[in-house]
């Protein structure tokens, strides 16, 4: 179900490519972005154990600052507490505008 | 004794626990009357920090407000206690118990609240612990959460429920109880009084939104703890719902069970206490343990209200990040800043770390980072989620940062490895023999090394993090920071910021590559010597550096002539690393001469198919250009070069802007004689050179450790041999395509060492003959002659001498006279690779894929040494032995003599 739509705009500057997205795992407000050569997956950066917001990146993992969870790029655990993967989103590119429209 | 503590007891414990409760309760709703005045819903957390910042009479009120609740909550939790320790009959109705264990619930809930009515970071994620929880309950739980919490990012709701519902509904209760609500008036001043020092010495908590750590309110930390092991959090509430009925139904039970369920509780109690204290103070970043208890994050600090005068002359507090800043109050007008690091973008604390709420000078300090950038704090500075998150986890793995190879090599030599392999991490240096040696001679050229005083970068820096390539003075910087020595700190208003920018000079690598491969000094043309200042007498061929080595003048490297800079050629992947681990350092470099100099079509990219980092370089150096040359390695782009309107290939250069075409490589170097050979193998002009070293322990000698930065006892003496500045030797690296490539080569570890005084053992010297491969980083554009090759013994790994061709009663022999005397260790000359016409088997580099001429390869090169002892390299013959020379050998005329062996 779609709750809510938001648009990002990425370092402050509108988001003109999908290469406007650093390279790896990259964190943007409630959003984490992994972008694998011209691949792009949005996740939740709602931990999926407790709900807090993920927000930052540690040897190529989503670390978890509440309780320490740990996630692979896949958004996929790999590190207790949580159990669950994390809420991939989707998303697409509003050509008038040219930003990034994600469904939350 | 036992008088003294009763004594103590009612000095402390002044009334009963529920009075005590009581008055903090009362004051608690008071002070927040206060609060509510200055307090804003809408902007919670913008609020809170100017009531900090600005408001010093509310910063104390808040701060009444938070001790008068934490007091309040922990007598209201001692009043229970007494319920239940007490073996009198008990004393109320079951419906009033039953609200007052409801009122538990809205206890904590009144607490909590305010926690998360301040809106911080660790608020925000507190209320999305609370939702998640109450989420989970059955049927009821997006009710409930509507109902308590409200909408995500609405205050609103919480915030009636924090003044009025909750606290009415206690109020309620507590007179309901208690037949009372005030209480005797010592017990109010005193309970005033207390609650008035703790404030006056203890600042309330807010979150700075940058510091990694995420913690709850301290009563919940406990819980914070459990919930860190649960992987099903929702059986939390069950437990939680399960105490409450059980303190419901505990005026019930009978005696003899009593004393069972007293005492359950009260090992429940001491569990949670040692769980809040292990998560209050041994919990750090991301739930990690941190078991330096003196570094403990406590929220509180000293709260010295004399910030009036500052106040008086300032109009508004700064905003930073979405934040208020109150270091931009008193540091205000600061230059000198790159366009991304201006303080009106970023603040100050985002770097430098400290208090920004707190207008108070010693405050504002506390826990400051007064040089940011280093890598320790890399993650609370330039590598915070906000800024550069993805750089700082790459140049952690960098080799700049791991001296991998370096250490492999040096264990090797060590005999501490079997080949000089593996992936190693100067940080985890220990004290073997190679690590000792390390630590005494190297192991501070890594950027891990802390910078630690203030000023440029120069000669003598080494490492520093971000800074040490990124950090530059201005001349306006370096007079205030000379004042600032000078002079004390606060008779001076700091105007001139040093930048953290792209600018990143040559200067900048010159430190750590001015040893070692001295491609830093060779680049410049400058060759070490092992002269001294008063050695020299005519200083137009000599210079002397900062840390007083003399350098001889010899030819630079083309690149340099053309004003080229290191970071021209070498990129950010190259140096900051590319998020991998790597054993040595061709592995980490990507760019090849081949990316510039190529013939046929240019391999380019576009724009719009930059990843991030090449586009935001692109962005802040302002190219105009649509499309650029790539890295054949990666794929990725070289960012100052592109292909101009009229298709010609240029590089800009990156700090100057000067624009340089780019050649493509003479026809001779694509024929088929040398396809497999290194564009560096020809044009390469000199590469520095070092032999017959011995090392050495002294036991007693003073020596200063490099890793740890102190002075220790022990040193490790290095007798260096001679240097030279001579062409490379030649070698094969074997490539993963099992192709033999050819590229240079000078003396690595060609040392002996001497290990029996530090391990005080009597042992064998040991002795390795180790070349190492080399970019001299001396290019000339003209290539070195075939004989440079062919007929010189230094080129195929001889060692300096006289390598002859003889031609004698019609048979040809090659014969060598080597310079330098046979070692004592394995026969060969001191400067030697391989023995002449040596078919060497063991490891003779300092990679496990290298290697020097095999015997069939000596024979080959020698074999067109031998046609070159008669024939002109610039002969016709010899042009064409370029490209098919084994049909030549098909031709021979009478007068070719071919050498036997």
């Amino acid at each position: 179900m779609i709750k809510d739509h938001k648009r990002f705009g990425i370092a402050n500057r509108e988001l003109r490519h999908i290469n406007d997205i650093p390279n790896g795992l990259s964190i943007q407000d409630e959003v984490i972005f992994f972008k694998k050569e011209n691949a792009l997956k949005i996740y939740s950066s709602r931990c999926t154990h407790l709900g807090c917001k993920i927000n930052a990146i540690e040897e190529n993992e989503l670390v978890c600052p509440c309780h320490g969870s740990r996630y692979n790029s896949k958004g996929e655990p790999v590190k207790g507490p949580s159990v669950k993967n994390l809420k991939q989103l989707s998303f697409e590119i509003d050509k008038s505008t040219n930003e990034l429209v994600i469904q939350l | 004794m036992i008088n003294t503590y009763q004594k103590i007891k009612k000095f402390i414990f002044f009334d009963t626990y529920g009075m005590i409760s009581l008055a903090n309760f009362l004051i608690c709703a008071v002070s927040g009357i206060f609060l509510a005045l200055v307090y804003d819903v809408n902007n919670a957390y913008d609020s809170v920090s100017l009531i900090m910042i600005s408001n010093p009479m509310g910063s104390f009120m808040r701060n009444i407000h938070y001790w008068s609740a934490q007091f309040f909550l922990i007598f209201s939790l001692l009043h229970l206690w007494e319920y239940f320790r007490t073996d009198k009959p008990f004393r109320l109705k079951r419906g009033v118990w039953l609200r007052v264990v409801i009122s538990i619930v809205f206890i904590f809930y009144v607490m909590i609240s305010g926690f998360i009515l301040k809106a911080d970071a660790d608020s925000e994620q507190a209320r999305r612990i609370i939702e998640s929880l109450i989420i989970s309950i059955p049927f009821t739980g997006e009710l409930l959460n509507f109902l308590f919490l409200g909408n995500e990012g609405d205050y609103q709701l919480i915030y009636v429920h924090h003044i009025a519902t909750a606290t009415i509904f206690i109020a309620v209760i507590i007179f309901e109880h208690a037949r009372t609500i005030w209480t005797k008036l010592p017990t109010i001043l005193a309970a005033i009084f207390i609650v008035a020092i703790f404030s006056w010495l203890f600042t309330a908590p807010l979150h700075d939104g940058l510091n990694p750590i995420m913690k709850g309110p301290w009563y919940f930390v406990g819980l914070q703890e459990i919930l860190h092991w649960l992987s099903r959090p929702g059986y939390s509430l069950l437990f939680i719902m399960l105490l409450l009925i059980a303190i419901y139904y505990f005026p019930l039970i009978k005696k003899p069970k009593v004393k069972l369920i007293r005492k359950s509780i009260y090992i429940l109690f001491i569990l949670y206490f040692i769980l809040t204290i292990i998560g209050y103070f041994f919990r750090g970043e991301n739930w990690k343990w941190r078991w330096e208890f003196w570094e403990a994050s406590t929220p509180f600090s000293l709260n010295i209200i004399s910030s009036d005068d500052i106040l008086k002359t300032t109009v508004t507090i700064p905003q930073a990040l979405n934040k208020r800043e109150s270091c931009l109050v008193c540091h205000d007008g600061m230059k000198g800043f790159s366009e991304a690091h201006n303080p009106e973008a970023i603040g100050c604390v985002s770097c430098h770390q400290g208090n920004a709420f707190s207008i108070d000078k010693d405050q504002a300090h506390k826990g400051m980072i007064l040089i940011p950038g280093n890598l320790a704090d890399a993650n609370r500075s330039c590598g915070t989620a906000q800024c550069h998150p993805d750089i700082s986890n790459r140049i952690h793995k960098s080799i700049l940062t791991t001296m991998s190879g370096v250490i492999s090599v040096d264990k090797y030599v060590f005999n501490e490895l079997e080949k000089p392999e593996g992936l190693f991490h100067v940080q985890d240096l220990k004290q073997t023999a190679a690590d000792n040696h390390l630590r005494d001679l190297c192991a501070n050229c890594h950027i891990g090394n802390p910078k630690t005083e203030l000023g440029p970068i120069t000669q003598l820096s080494r490492g520093g993090g971000c800074n040490a390539c990124h950090l530059n003075y201005s001349e306006e910087a370096k007079a205030e920071l000379e004042s600032l020595q000078k002079y004390k700190p606060d008779s001076i208003k700091y105007r001139f910021h040093p930048s953290l920018s792209l600018n990143i000079t040559n200067e900048h690598c010159f430190g750590c590559h001015s040893r070692s491969g001295r491609v830093a000094t060779s680049y410049q043309g400058l060759h070490e010597t092992k002269f001294r200042a008063k050695d020299i007498e005519d200083w137009s061929n000599y210079t002397e550096l900062e840390d007083k080595r003399v350098f001889e003048k010899m030819p630079e490297d083309i690149h340099h002539k053309a004003g080229m800079l290191c970071i021209d050629c070498h990129t950010s992947y190259e140096t900051m690393g590319d998020g991998s681990l790597h054993e040595h350092k061709e592995s980490q470099m990507q760019v090849n001469c081949k990316d510039c100099h190529f013939n046929g079509p240019a391999r380019t990219i576009l724009k719009s198919e930059l990843d991030f980092e090449n586009q935001k370089i692109i962005e802040i150096r302002e190219y105009a250009q649509n499309e650029f040359l790539t890295i054949q390695k990666t794929g990725k782009a070289l960012p100052n070069t592109f292909i101009n309107t009229d298709g010609v290939a240029q590089l800009i250069s990156k700090n100057s802007g000067k624009i340089l075409e780019l050649k493509s490589p003479h026809s001779e170097c694509t024929r088929n004689a040398h396809k497999n050979l290194s564009c560096e193998s020809c044009h390469t002009a000199w590469v520095p050179q070092c032999i017959g070293c011995h090392n050495s322990f002294e036991k007693e000698t003073e020596t200063y450790d490099l890793l740890d930065n102190k002075l220790i006892k022990g040193a490790w003496i290095e007798y260096a041999g001679e240097y030279f500045a001579d062409l490379p030797t030649l070698g094969i690296e074997e490539t993963n395509k099992m192709q033999n490539y050819i590229r240079t080569f000078a003396p690595g570890m060609v040392l002996s060492i001497d290990k029996s005084e530090y391990t005080n053992k009597k042992e064998k010297e040991s002795f390795h003959r180790l070349y190492a491969p080399t970019s001299g980083h001396t290019t000339m554009a003209k290539a070195r002659e075939c004989k440079s090759c062919h007929n010189h013994p230094l080129a195929i790994g001889y060692g300096r001498g006289k390598l002859e061709y003889i031609i004698q009663d019609g048979k040809g022999k090659w014969k060598f006279k080597a310079r330098f005397a046979k070692n004592k260790y394995d026969g060969l000359p001191e400067d030697a690779w391989i023995g002449f016409l040596e078919e060497c088997n063991d490891l003779r580099a300092t990679r496990t894929n290298m290697r020097p001429f095999n015997l069939e390869e000596q024979k080959n090169i020698l074999t067109v040494g031998a046609c070159l002892h008669c024939h002109n390299d610039k002969s016709t013959i010899m042009q064409k032995s370029l490209i098919d020379f084994d049909s030549l050998l098909k031709q021979l005329s009478e007068k070719c003599i071919l050498p036997e062996w």
